[in-house]
């Protein structure tokens, strides 16, 4: 079920939802809440490494922190988004979601016409700044401004509540866009082991 | 805890090894000392009859003045002059003490003397 | 001094000003300062140092100085990776002791495992700002000072706490406090007042030698072992008004509870008595005497100045909504509160179904200060435009 303005009004009034800072009540509309461009980035950048390995075949040799760099900047200061890069951002607003609500989080349409791109789904109970990883899939570099409301949630009840901290998590209360953590997938360990039967062992 | 103060940049040695080599060798980087070396080259200008500064070091006098007359206390003198001000006044509070109370009467034979206290009291450590 | 080595500092700082000059900062404060730098090395360029005498050779050295010094603080700050949420807070606590003083802060990131200071040697150099006024017809509105803090903890509000203790030695040079502290506790030794006494040789046990009173009592030496003596339990106590029995954290962390002074610094087992009793609301002549002092010079009392507050959003996994300035502080002490209380309480209120790791608490913890203080300034900076 889509939750509307005023289940979301409920929801906060009741302390079951979270999102500091508000700054402006508007950010609740109809059926979806604004959020703004946080402060912090993680930007990609052409480093040491020849490429981003999301394996584990390589011994950890090209760590994915040497492709991105931090920068920060205060609000309504710019960043300049160049074409075809690569940016992790967080929102600007710290959000607790209730553990029947999840949130599918896209750029708005203002921010979508001029070429940025976003969807990403967060689960029930989360807790933490949204990480956003953008794109800009224009040719023209675009100048963003911290705190701007570049993207929308829309908000979903589910049927059964669900434990978001049921198991570990790779991201906990973040406020600052994190290296991506894809090597610690359990995943990896597994087919890591295939790889190396495959080509170590006779 | 580090404190930034005890840190003494190689070049600023080097120079002040060469600029301050009239009345000593060696520098430690302090920065009181240094602040006294700077009123130093104020009083020095003063004597040279640079007007421009004369107000700034007719103030420190003065307030010297006053505090080795009793008229001030370790606590109403300039908070940036007080080591100074000590300094001045612990080196000869008898010639302080009975300056004129009027700063428009010092002269150049005032900085001069103030001066010649200074260098002295410009003590060197390694 | 010959000409010659004036020339060759000059040198080095056309050098670094080949690519100092292009700096953009965000902070347009930071720009004006920036355009009058330009417009003293032009100044300076333009002068045939051979023809000066010796003091007005001195002049442009302390000139050069400044400069160097300045543009030493303003190339570190166009880095954009600051933690601004810290130097906000310290921002707060150092207008409330300088209300009148215009400061530019700015931070440096150094490499040094436990490298924090307050760099505020441009702020006590009163006679260069006259050098520079009069030769160059330049006056500045700010004065720099400059933090400087670990990259590698840079973001870790619990050790940052020691921030709170080098502001204190910015303080109390800034007001020569430990100059009187000193004058009035030797001047008390001559008294010889039994209890008196008995207080002062708790804290500085040296003193008991009437040749060490001698020798301090003859010079005073702003790196004297009674001097900084003073000054470090000073800028514990200065901290303390604003993180409590947090100083005590981060001595025993820092100094390993070191139980003998050293030339620099008095044990830590009295500087954290001489805490617990201010806290306590104890203290004999000593810690009197330092709030007479400080209070007589500043007018300002000595006493918490961070503000309590009931809240157990860390637990549940939030920020805190701080409301007030003061609030600011008390976010150090409640964040140290948690790392050091049970877990079990965090793990409880989230719901959390596995255990925590030490770096997972770290992580929380820091994380919440960092957003708190976050969300306050920019809830302060919305705010304050109305559109």
């Amino acid at each position: 079920m889509n939750l509307v303005k005023a289940d979301i009004d409920q929801l906060i009034q009741q302390g079951k939802l979270t999102i500091s800072p508000l700054l402006d009540p508007k950010q609740v509309g109809d059926m979806a809440i604004d959020f703004r461009l946080g402060t912090d980035f993680l930007v990609a950048i052409d480093g040491s490494n020849p490429f981003i390995d999301a394996s584990l075949n390589n011994n950890d040799k090209f760590p994915i922190k040497n492709s991105f760099q931090e920068t920060r900047r205060k609000l309504g200061e710019t960043f300049l988004f160049h074409p075809h890069q690569t940016v992790l951002a967080s929102s600007l607003e710290y959000v607790k979601l209730p553990r029947d609500v999840y949130v599918e989080l896209t750029m708005r349409s203002s921010y979508l016409r001029l070429g940025l791109s976003l969807a990403s789904i967060v689960q029930p109970g989360y807790c933490g700044c949204f990480s956003i990883e953008l794109t800009n899939v224009n040719k023209i570099p675009v100048n963003l401004t911290v705190g701007a409301a570049i993207m929308q949630a829309r908000l979903f009840k589910i049927s059964a509540e669900s434990n978001y901290f049921a198991k570990r998590r790779k991201y906990m209360c973040q406020v600052r866009p994190l290296i991506s953590a894809v090597a610690t997938d359990g995943d990896f360990i597994h087919l890591h082991e295939i790889w190396k039967r495959n080509n170590y062992h006779t | 805890m580090n404190n930034r103060y005890f840190r003494t940049s190689f070049i600023l040695a080097y120079l002040l090894f060469f600029m301050l080599n009239r009345h000593y060798m060696l520098y430690s980087y302090n920065p009181e000392n240094e602040k006294l070396t700077q009123f130093a080259v104020l009083l020095d200008r003063a004597v040279k009859g640079e007007a421009s500064y004369v107000s700034v070091v007719n103030d420190v006098i003065h307030q010297t003045h006053q505090f080795a007359a009793g008229e001030k206390t370790l606590y109403d003198i300039n908070r940036d002059l007080t080591n100074i001000i000590l300094l001045l006044s612990e080196a000869d509070k008898d010639y302080f003490e009975h300056l004129a109370d009027n700063p428009e009467k010092y002269d150049q034979q005032t900085y001069q003397r103030v001066l010649s206290l200074i260098t002295p009291n410009q003590t060197t450590t390694v | 001094m010959q000409p010659k080595l004036l020339e060759l500092h000059f040198s080095q700082l056309q050098t670094e000003w080949v690519t100092s000059k292009y700096n953009n900062y965000s902070d347009d404060r930071k720009n004006i300062y920036h355009e009058k730098l330009a417009t003293i090395i032009e100044g300076l360029g333009k002068e045939d140092f051979a023809s000066l005498d010796d003091s007005q050779i001195q002049e442009r050295y302390w000139v050069i100085f400044f400069v160097f010094k300045s543009l030493e603080f303003l190339n570190h700050s166009t880095r954009s990776t600051i933690p601004f949420e810290m130097v906000y807070v310290l921002e707060v606590a150092l207008k409330e002791w300088s209300p009148g003083d215009d400061y530019i802060i700015v931070t440096s990131l150094t490499n040094g495992m436990n490298e924090f200071s307050f760099d505020g040697s441009l702020s006590f150099y009163p006679f260069i700002y006259t050098y520079i006024e009069n030769l160059y017809s330049v006056s500045f509105d700010y004065k720099l000072v400059q933090i400087n803090l670990p990259e590698s903890t840079s973001r870790d509000y619990l050790a940052n706490v020691v921030l709170y203790h080098e502001l204190g030695h910015f303080i109390e040079k800034k007001f020569a406090i430990t100059r009187v502290i000193y004058a009035e506790l030797l001047a008390a030794i001559r008294r010889a007042d039994p209890a008196e006494l008995n207080n002062i040789y708790r804290y500085f046990p040296y003193l008991r030698l009437p040749a060490k009173v001698d020798e301090f009592e003859k010079r005073y030496e702003e790196y004297n072992q009674l001097s900084m003596h003073i000054s470090e339990y000073f800028c514990d106590l200065f901290a303390s008004q604003y993180i409590k029995d947090c100083s005590n954290f981060y001595l025993e962390y820092v100094t390993l509870n070191q139980a003998v002074e050293s030339t620099t610094h008095p044990s830590t087992i009295n500087r954290i008595i001489f805490i617990n009793e201010y806290l306590d609301n104890k203290g004999g002549f000593v810690l009197s005497e330092y709030k007479r002092i400080v209070e007589r010079i500043t007018g300002i009392e000595i006493g918490y100045k961070g503000k309590d507050f009931s809240t157990a959003n860390f637990e549940s996994l939030i920020p805190v909504e701080v409301k007030e300035l003061s609030e600011l502080h008390g976010l150090f002490h409640y964040g140290w509160k948690v790392w050091l209380g049970e877990w079990e309480n965090i793990r409880q209120k989230a719901e959390i179904q596995f255990t925590l790791s030490n770096a997972d608490v770290y992580a929380i913890i820091n994380n919440l200060i960092e957003k708190s203080i976050g969300n306050f300034i920019v809830k302060n900076e919305w705010e304050l435009i109305k559109v």
